[in-house]
């Protein structure tokens, strides 16, 4: 196989006829593969090829050849078409690693048309030539940048961009003509930057330059008042607690009464859940009014305040040391199990482990959770994350944290914490429609996170039934299956003890190499 | 990092781009009208335009002025639910893609990540922390940064063919490789690259300090030489300038290193073309040439041939006329082949002119100030 060329995984003649016309019209070469399996036997090229590819002709391969494919091609440029229409299934797709996906609404001529500047482009040899110069912004602030292209007196643009936003600055001769970031422009855009510790940033001096006069302070002014700036916006954030905490809007009806001096559109905003690290970089405010705003709704508790997962468990056990109502068990492993748990969630000398439990129904998960309760307790809901507390030993607690599948779990756990240990997906066999989003959470989490895992299957009588429930999920990496059954200390147990990370296999190629 | 121009009327649209997808590599910009962004498109290069708007009559009237101003970069049309015909008829003017709202917000993140991977280029994902060119930062720029930092790395410098090395550890140079150089001496060559690439690392590896003096004194060694080449140069015939060896000189007087470039002013050679070719230290070859002009060893053009028709009338001569003519000639000086050119040095009047013209962002309207300071006067 060669990159000059498309290929075409397609069973369907007049499928292929169609393909042909436009193919031939704009002089591109293609291969057709009537099966999952000829693609597979023929991949032996270390470049990337372009591969389309019908859901349908998918569809006739078996589930593990389908992943193996999607593995195998994981770095080439793969199309899928005639998808079903529902966003789910498509999502699984660009989790497996497609490069775009349609579904079934678009037809071939327009899957074509929509292509046809990409293939062109990606067949061309690509330029590797440094246009411009790049660096981190952990290693160069911008305020040293400013002072360092200021002295050199060229014209240029300087790029920034950090986790959350992107934006620049245009140098006439030395000085700040101009500058943009999100909606916001001239000397706020600077300040604002000015604010990033963290990110990277490219420049490249220009020949020409705008005269846009956006900015009317010399560079030395500038980096005054930013110093003033930060200093205020320090003051602010600390007022705010934690970086890493979600913040969102609570008692929405009241505030508009309030008459606060805060854009509507800023509260529309905050009604979602964001870590203040990405509000920071909102469309409304800068972020060095952003923190005076954010202070102001926190004074006037209208501001939901979600730590991040180690201030909650803290939280929960002083809670409980209280009031005795975390959810707590005993389950005493023995030595060989104790070493068998460490083994198996990487934990070395650790004495707590933080595994999150998920499920896409309402509140399985918490009812797991409280089935570890020694008593029959209502546990107070202040967030929609529950704690349990497993003693697998006397050197090791772990922590069940368990949450409902949703986009919002997804961010709070990409922003929450760094130190999770697992996952354990709970899934109810018998809500066969909650599958595919289950599939796209699980997928969005395991990329997240390269952690031991386990998918738990409930309501299931015979392995053959749970063998059903896998089928008709496309994971981006191999998953434990297990049945389960809540209720019992010993499925629990066991539960725990099937939490792996299992070594996916080597791709083939590298062994192809070798044996060359 | 990529460069994508948003061209809508609704603000709304622009943010939901920054908001949701604001960790790409992607630098979004927002424009009202198309007829703004042209000296954008120049100085910028995005890779693509996203037209957004739910009015297909908008987004016609954007590519008929696409067309018009026969703009470059690619367009891609952002729009509601369109039927086949009108969907057609964007195809047919050339859009990329068109891409139907509502989409996932997930979905949407892969297909941007998918439009921007045509656009990335192996060097991008390469594992340096600062990489570019000389001309957006200079060698004193870098070495400033490794030092702010106060970290340990490497810094390679590339110059044409040329490579080297600086190493540092905790912000400072411990060592500096270039060739079979010293390591300052190393410096002082890699000082003078104002051209090529850099590819910095910062790092935590014990390195063994070689250079014994501190940054300051290393930058400041590195300053003098470069004043000491430009000091050179002006008293140096023009770049351009042919230069000439005396065609009577005796090259066995010489070593074989001198006799390599001496032979290379035979036929005429330049100090550009020297510059370009010559890759070790510089100053000590320049200071040599301006030894070997003022012995007269070395030429220009004018006096290099008034040397060779002297020779050459010499030769006609007989043994005896070139006696008489040594002996009875007017003056010695008049036999002299001419001075060679040496540019004069300017005056401290015309370096601050030469300097006030090259920043013209300097304030130098001297009547509108003296203007200004009538009326003050008049004022008080």
């Amino acid at each position: 196989m060669s990159s000059k060329n498309i290929y075409i995984l397609d069973d369907t003649d007049s499928n292929i006829e169609i393909f042909d016309t436009y193919l031939l019209s704009d002089g591109i070469d293609r291969t057709v593969f009537k099966s999952v399996d000829e693609v597979l036997s023929n991949r032996d090229a270390d470049d990337h090829l372009i591969l389309l590819i019908n859901y349908l002709t998918l569809l006739k391969a078996s589930r593990e050849e389908v992943i193996r494919l999607f593995h195998k091609l994981k770095n080439d440029y793969l199309i899928v078409y005639q998808v079903p229409s529902n966003a789910n299934r498509r999502l699984a797709f660009y989790d497996l690693g497609s490069w775009r996906v349609f579904d079934e609404q678009y037809s071939l001529e327009e899957i074509y048309y929509s292509q046809r500047w990409f293939f062109k482009n990606l067949m061309q040899e690509t330029i590797s030539e440094p246009i411009y110069s790049k660096g981190r912004l952990e290693d160069i602030n911008l305020k040293a940048l400013i002072r360092l292209l200021g002295k050199r007196g060229d014209s240029g643009v300087l790029k920034l961009t950090n986790r959350y936003n992107s934006g620049k600055i245009y140098f006439r001769q030395g000085f700040i003509d101009d500058a943009q970031v999100g909606p916001h422009r001239g000397l706020t855009a600077v300040l604002h930057m000015l604010l990033w510790t963290r990110g990277t940033f490219t420049f490249t001096i220009t020949r020409q330059h705008l005269n846009q006069n956006q900015v009317h302070l010399s560079n030395p002014g500038i980096l005054l008042i930013g110093k003033q700036v930060a200093d205020r916006f320090e003051q602010y954030l600390s007022m705010l607690g934690d970086i890493r905490s979600v913040l969102r809007i609570k008692n929405a009806g009241d505030l508009k009464q309030a008459n606060l001096d805060i854009r509507e559109d800023f509260i529309d905003y905050l009604t979602r859940p964001h870590p203040v690290g990405e509000i920071l970089d909102n469309p409304y405010y800068p972020d060095y009014l952003t923190v005076e705003k954010l202070s102001l709704l926190k004074d006037k508790d209208f501001l939901y305040i979600s730590e991040p997962i180690d201030n909650i468990i803290r939280q929960k056990k002083e809670e409980s040391f209280y009031q005795n109502i975390l959810p707590s068990i005993q389950l005493n492993f023995s030595k060989k199990e104790t070493k068998q748990l460490r083994e198996q969630l990487n934990l070395d000398q650790e004495k707590s482990a933080k595994i999150f439990l998920l499920s896409p129904d309402e509140k399985s998960e918490v009812q797991l959770i409280m089935s570890l309760s020694p008593r029959e307790a209502n546990l107070p809901s202040a967030s929609d994350i529950e704690v349990a507390e497993i003693q697998a030993d006397d050197k090791l607690t772990m922590y069940l944290i368990g949450m409902k599948m949703s986009q919002v779990a997804i961010e709070t756990i990409e922003n929450m914490s760094k130190s999770i240990t697992a996952f354990i997906f709970l899934i109810d066999s018998r809500q066969t429609a909650l599958f595919e989003y289950s599939n796209y959470v699980i997928n969005q989490l395991l990329k997240l996170k390269e952690v031991p895992s386990v998918v738990a299957v409930t309501h299931t009588e015979n392995d053959q039934e749970l063998a059903q429930v896998e089928d008709q999920f496309y994971p981006v990496r191999t998953l434990k299956w297990l049945r389960f059954k809540p209720g019992s200390e010993e499925q629990i147990r066991n539960l725990l003890l099937n939490i792996e990370l299992i070594e996916e296999p080597e791709p083939e190629e590298a062994e192809q190499e070798e044996e060359q | 990092m990529n460069s994508v121009f948003i061209i809508t009327t609704d603000q709304e649209y622009f943010n939901l781009f920054t908001i949701n997808y604001g960790h790409l590599p992607i630098h979004f910009t927002w424009f009202q009208k198309l007829d703004e962004i042209e000296s954008y498109i120049e100085l910028e290069r995005p890779v693509y335009l996203f037209l957004v708007s739910d009015h297909i009559e908008e987004l016609v009237e954007w590519i008929s002025q696409y067309r018009e101003r026969n703009l470059q970069p690619p367009f891609i049309c952002f729009t509601g639910r369109l039927d086949y015909t009108d969907r057609n008829m964007l195809w047919q003017s050339g859009t990329v893609d068109i891409i139907r709202f509502p989409v996932h917000r997930k979905e949407m993140e892969y297909i941007l990540q998918s439009f921007i991977d045509v656009h990335t280029t192996p060097s991008e994902q390469d594992n340096y922390h600062l990489t570019g060119r000389l001309d957006d930062f200079s060698f004193l720029d870098l070495i400033q940064t490794f030092e702010k930092s106060g970290k340990g790395g490497l810094l390679a410098l590339q110059n044409g063919a040329q490579q080297g090395q600086i190493e540092f550890l905790g912000g400072k140079i411990v060592n500096a490789r270039y060739q079979e150089f010293a390591p300052m001496e190393a410096m002082k060559i890699m000082s003078m690259w104002k051209r090529g690439q850099f590819h910095g690392k910062f790092d935590t590896e014990k390195r063994e300090d070689k250079i014994s003096v501190d940054n300051a004194r290393i930058v400041k060694e590195c300053l003098q030489y470069q004043k000491e080449f430009k000091e050179l140069l002006r008293k140096l015939p023009d770049g351009d300038q042919k230069i000439y060896t005396e065609p009577e000189l005796e090259y066995e007087e010489f070593g074989p290193k001198d006799r390599k470039w001496l032979h290379k002013f035979r036929k005429g050679y330049s100090l550009e073309e020297f510059l370009a070719e010559y890759s070790g230290d510089v100053n000590s070859m320049l200071r040599k040439f301006l030894f070997w002009i003022e012995q007269r060893w070395l030429l220009d053009r004018e006096a290099h041939r008034f040397r060779k028709a002297q020779i050459q009338a010499e030769e006609r001569r007989s043994k005896l006329s070139k006696i008489m003519s040594k002996l009875f000639s007017k003056s010695s000086q008049e036999l002299q082949p001419p001075a060679i050119h040496f540019k004069k040095d300017l005056s401290e009047e015309e370096t601050i002119v030469q300097e006030m013209q090259m920043k013209p962002y300097l304030f130098r309207n001297v009547p509108l100030l003296q203007h200004y300071i009538q009326d003050l006067e008049a004022e008080q």
